[in-house]
């Protein structure tokens, strides 16, 4: 279970809504009973509860633990008639809890229930919670951090008892307490009753307090009215006024999606369990980069200085601090966090996180591969003694993405150098793996020539290839370089993604050989249902096209490329002196997609269950009720069920779903626009929701420009503006470089010169002004522009011919 | 400023007020204060003021008290018997309150917070109110403490909450609203909010503490460390008293203006002559500008007045490392100890003294124990980042060193020293990153410049120019181990500037020569400065540099001869053109 990450029994400390949780177990299984316990009807009631108890152990929604009253609010979802009945107990039980003895009591209770070791000797009427069960294992944990509590620890658990209850009766309708008094329900009445009288006393002096706090507190501070004071407190800052108004707009910003509950709220004065903590951490991590600029900056800032305070030697939260800033542009936020993760990681490596980012989508696969860890840099123990080496070069190969990402390339190269140079002297063969592909990344986005000029001649990683080759051949042999190396060391991910790479290099070299022959689907055995359903739909799609390609239409698509331009571009776009024929992208592409065949089993199992049991604990609170346990809801809508967590690690979805882009890509390129918009269909339908948004904005740009050529622009503007609601939050997004297009397009067609020139011009305004970013941007507004200028017969004149192509040179030459 | 005896008075109600009220340190500070003004000549005889300085703690208390005018009582003598002393504080006469407050203030004063609160319950005498509440704060604080070691959990420990504070909050702003607050409520709430983190509020609420009640030092200490900014610093608003020069003194120090607060100090000094304080603070702002020598001497002075003293010894031990006092270091480690051990200072004296004899895990230990005695004590955590550099163990080292600059950002050394790590571990490109704060905040430190410029210079990065100019800055910057020319003028010389190498190595010459050094810089110097000058045909200079040259023995002196005999050849050939 959560073994791997919590090593020391001191991880697992015993809080009120872990006690509430030992209570429902003992519910759940009480000892001595029949197969179907007391106060259940039903073996489906039972196992519901059951069901509950293990989301409970497992959820990974937010940082801080449930209050009672949220408890008491998801039990009588699930309660149904019983709802009273457990409400009363559990309110009951814990505040029968009022002294110390009454814990230990309560301890030895619970070990009662746990069966023994030996399970063939159980008695089959009885019901006995096995203790390897993933509820016998959290009983188990409990037991165990009790018997280890000091006498401090289990008077702070009192008093935290105390209060646990004490807020949950301020804002608790008083049925629960009408129903006290009917004990005829309780299997244990008799041990009940001899508690009776001090119960209400405790009662009465809880509902006294709490009047005359709340009667103080309205006076003075509303802020706080009930609950989680200690924490509304501590972020009650200076500027309060402020901050409130903040967190308030960006979970409106956000209230449609799945996570304004875990954000805007404090739920609860204690933190979850490590490992949960460490899920919500990560699906955050994952949200962050899938919704970019559209997540909510200070509302996670401020959970993440929460949960910093509670739990300061989390360095975690610095990562995630760093994407947090990296994501909205914050330049000086994420150099600081990235310096404080890497300079604090060293003493606490065991579970830390890695990720990296970078602009183009091959090294979102790479960061993703890191982060979820299986093979992270460093998820791999490295050898007794050294075992804090890794760290640096991971710091270094960070920021040169980070450098990357804000568009400084000098800054990146040198970093990215100094992390070769690092890892090979610490030998750190992984690393200097990924920081290989980082740089030949780096390469292919920028131009070699300007990287070339910008190194200098000493001190770069692939000086020794000498000066011989061509810049493109330069960047084929790094990446042949990196891909044997990843090959050896098993980094299967890092492998896919420079197929991936080396396919999308292969593109960018135009050699018009047209062998259609890989059509590959092996793969999809492992994908979930619904995959498989659009997979099925689309291969029968499939085999009508492949008719349909000859290659007599090719040539004319060829030409029509020349006009036209392709509409989507990945990399430079020179033409090219090496020779790489379709077979070998397609083969690439093949050998990327086939290697995720290997990930079905050895996903990362435990964040897996946690985001389970979060949907599941959601859907309780959905209004349509239970959608697990309604039996024949079959008319789920799609978009639900792909909400449902599937069980394949959302990189390696990721990595697959980027196949199909440049598998489109490369369709595109070699003339087949239905298979282009095919695969692309697939991306957006499959893969839409482990992707980025960025990504999702490509495809979704792409499908517009298919429909713009075959349907017209009628249908093409209608899409255009689902997609534009779709993705209304991304800046500078394709989404608003595919209406220029269209417009631009739209507007040459119909022969308004002037109005193209000025769609030309805004174009060219999107790019930024420095020099070696947004290349392909720039290529594309001069290229347009271009295209405006021979529309309007203006070739003949001197200045604006040279003016042309000097537009559609320089970017490509780089500078 | 007043006059030093309204001081004298002001202050000696002072340290009744805040005593009765269980104000310990900001009582201490103002007796201090007191016993640091000098007495006025005219009323005493040549023998008293002759003891003022060097004279045993003793003696000068005796004089004090013989010199008062009011009859300062001593400090056996209840305040009951002496109503006269109550001044301008309102006090309740209510014999039975009155008793419950003795018992009370009793309690306190054996540090049983919660009891004295409960004796103190129903009281309503302002003084009874408040210790009530004090006593409550403190009791929380108490708890506070505890519970930071008993609730770490897996992940570090969680900031414990004074669980006080909500109560207290919610009684002090009544009070507030019914104006029945007197400064020293005020003081307390103030603590209050800044516990809470209303820092604003906190602000506000302290300066009409200090304005109304001005000698309350530790209400000016919780407001300085609420302004961490220049601008917070300018915005307060306060009455003009020699208390705010003490306040702005301390703040002025802790924004790294150390001229300004210098200044002040000094100007305090006019009244406060004999001050321990500010002799010590004064020490502080001489060690911020590297003044050890003055600073050592400050020290000793006030070693000799008050021999027990332990606060800020900690900087008198780095001074005597940085100069290397052996046997100085042990003595002041010996004497804090047998004072008590238990305090950061002490260990972290005793650190520095392993440190110095090369013993670094000793130091290191020590070190680790001044922070566990307190965790949040900077120079400790810096220091012991230095310990690990030397054994080597960066990545120790690092992690101390972020923790130091998560403390206090403003800590250049921690800066410098995560940059000196990570160059150790040869990312001198990552390094750059710390140099560029550490530079940032101490820009007037040649050494920082010198770092960082060595950084830009290493094979890997070899960013020439960048190292030149930060040479450069080194230079302006009163570069004390003169290494900056040197390096410029080889710069230049590496990239072929040999007009603007000559042009460094003058300057290092004249350098040297000012200071009077010798070595083998000025060798390298004089040889190229004689070689350059014959390639220029300035052939009188070459002489003058070549016949220095010849002072030396070795090969510079055969190099200088055959030197000359070039330059002579060449005017021959000059002259005489063949």
């Amino acid at each position: 279970m959560a073994t791997g990450i919590s090593k020391s029994p001191v991880s697992f400390t015993l809080t009120p809504h872990k006690i509430s949780i030992c209570i429902l177990v003992q519910v759940y299984a009480p000892p001595s009973q029949n197969s179907t316990p007391f106060p259940f009807s039903s073996v489906s009631q039972h196992n519901r509860l059951g069901i509950f108890i293990l989301s409970l152990t497992k959820v990974s929604e937010g940082i801080f633990e449930p209050t009672l009253d949220e408890l008491i609010a998801q039990l009588s979802e699930i309660g149904g008639l019983l709802n009273h009945w457990l409400n009363d107990h559990l309110t009951r039980r814990l505040s029968s809890l009022a002294s110390p003895d009454d814990l230990f009591n309560f301890f030895t209770d619970l070990r009662g229930i746990l069966g023994g070791s030996d399970s063939n000797v159980m008695d089959d009427d009885q019901i006995m919670l096995d203790p390897n069960s993933n509820i016998g294992m959290f009983t188990r944990r409990c037991l165990l951090a009790f018997n280890q509590m000091p006498f401090e620890g289990i008077c702070h658990l009192l008093t935290n008892i105390g209060t646990y209850c004490k807020d949950a009766l301020s804002s608790y309708p008083p049925c629960g307490i009408s129903h006290l008094d009917d004990p005829t329900d309780d299997p244990n009445a008799s041990l009940e009753f001899e508690n009776m009288e001090m119960e209400n006393f405790i009662y009465e002096k809880a509902s006294d307090d709490d009047d005359e706090e709340s009667r103080m507190g309205i006076g003075r501070i509303p802020f706080h009215g009930h609950g989680s004071k200690a924490f509304s407190e501590l972020i009650e800052d200076g500027d309060s006024s402020s901050r409130p108004r903040l967190e308030h707009m960006d979970t409106t910003a956000l209230s449609s999606s799945d996570m304004s509950k875990g954000i805007g709220s404090v739920n609860g004065t204690f933190l979850h369990t490590n490992w949960q903590v460490q899920g919500y951490l990560s699906e955050q991590a994952n949200a962050i980069e899938k919704l970019g600029s559209s997540f909510p900056l200070n509302a996670f800032e401020s959970t993440l200085r929460k949960l910093q305070k509670l739990a300061p030697d989390l360095h975690r939260v610095h990562f995630l601090r760093y994407l947090n800033s990296l994501y909205h542009d914050d330049y000086p936020g994420a150099l600081e966090n990235l310096h404080r993760y890497f300079d604090y990681s060293g003493v606490t490596m065991a579970c830390s996180i890695f990720s990296i980012w970078s602009k183009n989508e091959l090294m979102k696969q790479v960061a993703s591969a890191i982060f979820h860890g299986t093979e992270g840099l460093e998820y791999v123990p490295p050898p007794s003694g050294c075992s804090t080496l890794g760290r640096y070069e991971s710091a270094l190969l960070c920021l040169g993405m980070m450098h990357f990402h804000f568009g400084h390339p000098k800054q990146a190269l040198e970093v990215l150098t100094e992390a070769v140079r690092v890892s090979q002297q610490y030998s750190d063969d992984t690393c200097l793996a990924y920081t290989l592909v980082a740089i030949s990344n780096l390469y292919s986005e920028i131009g070699i020539s300007k990287m070339s000029r910008i190194i200098g001649s000493s001190s770069w990683p692939v000086a020794g290839m000498g000066t011989s080759l061509s810049a493109q051949q330069q960047l084929f042999v790094l990446l042949q370089r990196s891909l044997k190396r990843a090959e050896s060391y098993k980094l299967k991910r890092l492998v896919a993604s420079i197929h991936l790479e080396i396919a999308k290099y292969d593109l960018t070299v135009r050699v018009f050989l047209f062998v259609l022959v890989q059509i590959v689907f092996v793969f999809i055995s492992w994908v979930t249902g619904a995959i498989y359903l659009v997979a099925i739909l689309v291969s029968a799609r499939l085999s009508g096209v492949r008719a349909f390609v000859p290659q007599a239409a090719f040539v004319i698509q060829i030409s029509e490329i020349h006009v036209q331009r392709p509409l989507l571009s990945f990399g430079p776009k020179a033409s090219l002196k090496l020779r790489t024929c379709p077979p070998n992208v397609h083969k690439e592409i093949w050998l990327s997609s086939h290697l995720i065949n290997e990930f079905g089993d050895e996903s990362s199992v435990m964040t897996i269950e946690g985001a389970f049991c979060t949907a599941w604990l959601k859907n309780l609170k959905n209004p349509t009720g239970s959608l697990i346990f309604t039996e024949g809801n079959e008319n789920r809508n799609v978009f639900q069920f792909c909400a449902q967590p599937s069980s394949v690690p959302g990189s390696v979805l990721q990595l697959l779903g980027s196949s199909y882009l440049v598998r489109a890509a490369s369709w595109e390129m070699y003339g087949s626009a239905p298979l282009a918009r095919m695969n692309a269909l697939v991306y957006a339908t499959c893969f839409a929701d482990s992707s980025s948004l960025s990504d999702a904005a490509l495809a979704y740009s792409k499908l517009i420009q298919h429909l713009a050529v075959y349907k017209g622009y009628k249908e093409a503007f209608a899409a255009l503006k689902i997609a534009e609601e779709k993705f209304l939050c991304v800046s500078k997004s394709r989404i608003l470089l595919a209406k220029l297009q269209l417009l631009h397009e739209c507007a040459l067609h119909r022969g308004h010169l002037k109005l193209a020139q000025q769609l030309c011009d805004k174009l060219g305004v999107l790019a930024s002004p420095v020099t070696g970013v947004d290349l392909e941007l720039k290529t594309e507004a001069s290229l347009r522009n271009a295209r405006t200028l021979l529309a309007a017969n203006q070739y003949s004149q001197p200045l604006y011919g040279s003016d042309v192509l000097k537009m559609v040179v320089q970017p490509l030459c780089g500078g | 400023m007043a006059s030093k005896e309204t001081c004298r008075t002001e202050l000696r109600y002072a340290v009744r007020h805040l005593s009765d009220r269980g104000l310990y340190s900001a009582s201490r500070w103002a007796a201090e204060q007191l016993m640091g003004i000098e007495q006025d000549p005219s009323k005493h005889t040549p023998s008293h003021t002759r003891f003022q300085r060097g004279s045993s703690s003793i003696r000068r208390r005796f004089r004090t008290a013989d010199s008062s005018t009011s009859g300062t009582p001593s400090a056996g003598v209840s305040y009951v018997t002496t109503p006269s002393m109550i001044g301008v504080e309102d006090y309740d006469y209510d014999p039975i309150d009155n008793d419950f407050y003795l018992l009370g203030k009793s309690y306190f004063d054996c540090r049983e917070y919660r009891r004295a609160a409960h004796v103190l319950r129903d009281q309503t005498g302002k003084k009874a109110v408040f210790l009530r509440c004090y006593a409550l704060y403190l009791a929380g604080e108490k708890r506070k403490e505890e519970e930071m070691i008993e609730l770490e959990g897996p992940l570090g420990k969680s900031d414990a909450v004074n669980k006080e504070l909500g109560s207290l909050e919610r009684e002090l702003s009544t009070l507030r609203k019914n104006g029945t607050i007197d400064p020293f409520f005020l003081y307390v709430y103030g603590l209050v909010l800044k516990e809470k983190g209303s820092e604003n509020l906190a602000r506000a609420i302290l300066t009409e503490s200090v304005n109304s009640y001005p000698w309350n030092w530790s209400a000016w200490s919780e407001l300085q460390a609420l302004c961490t900014t220049i601008e917070s610093l300018n915005s307060l608003n306060l009455n003009n008293h020699y208390m705010k020069d003490f306040f702005l003194a301390n703040a002025y120090a802790e924004l790294r203006m150390h001229n300004e607060s210098l200044s002040k100090y000094e100007y305090l000094q006019g009244t406060f002559t004999f001050s321990n304080y500010i002799q010590a603070q004064i020490a502080k702002a001489q060690y911020n500008l590297r003044e050890f020598e003055q600073v050592e001497v400050i020290f000793e002075e006030l070693l000799r007045n008050d021999p027990y003293r332990i606060e800020d010894m900690d900087m008198y031990s780095n001074v005597l490392y940085a100069k290397e006092c052996f046997s100085a270091l042990s003595y002041l480690a010996h004497r804090v100890f047998l004072t008590d051990k238990y305090r950061p200072e002490s260990c972290c004296i005793v650190g520095n003294y392993y440190s110095l004899k090369g013993q670094h895990e000793k130091s290191v230990m020590y070190f680790r124990r001044a922070l566990k005695l307190n965790k949040n004590y900077l120079t400790a955590w810096t220091l012991m980042g230095h310990e690990y550099v030397e054994m080597k163990n960066t990545s120790a080292a690092v992690d101390a060193y972020r923790r130091a600059v998560d403390i206090n950002p403003c800590d250049y050394r921690a800066w410098y020293g995560l940059g000196q790590a990570y160059e150790m571990m040869g990312m001198p490109f990552y390094a750059l990153h710390y140099f560029k704060k550490s530079v940032f905040l101490q820009p007037n430190d040649s050494r920082l410049w010198i770092a960082m410029a060595q950084c830009y210079e290493t094979e890997q990065l070899h960013m020439l120019e960048e190292a030149i100019k930060c040479y450069k800055r080194a230079a302006n910057c009163n570069d004390r181990e003169a290494i900056a020319l040197n390096q410029l003028a080889k710069l230049h010389l590496k990239l072929g500037r040999s007009e603007e190498a000559a042009l460094y190595y003058q300057r290092d010459l004249e350098r040297m020569e000012a200071e009077e050094r010798e070595g083998p810089n000025m060798v390298e110097a004089l040889m190229f400065l004689a070689r350059h000058c014959q390639t220029k045909k300035r052939f009188d200079e070459a002489e003058v540099y070549c016949t220095r040259l010849l002072d030396y023995t070795g090969p510079e002196k055969e190099t200088a001869k055959s030197l000359l005999r070039g330059i002579r050849y060449e005017r021959d050939v000059e002259h005489f053109p063949p």
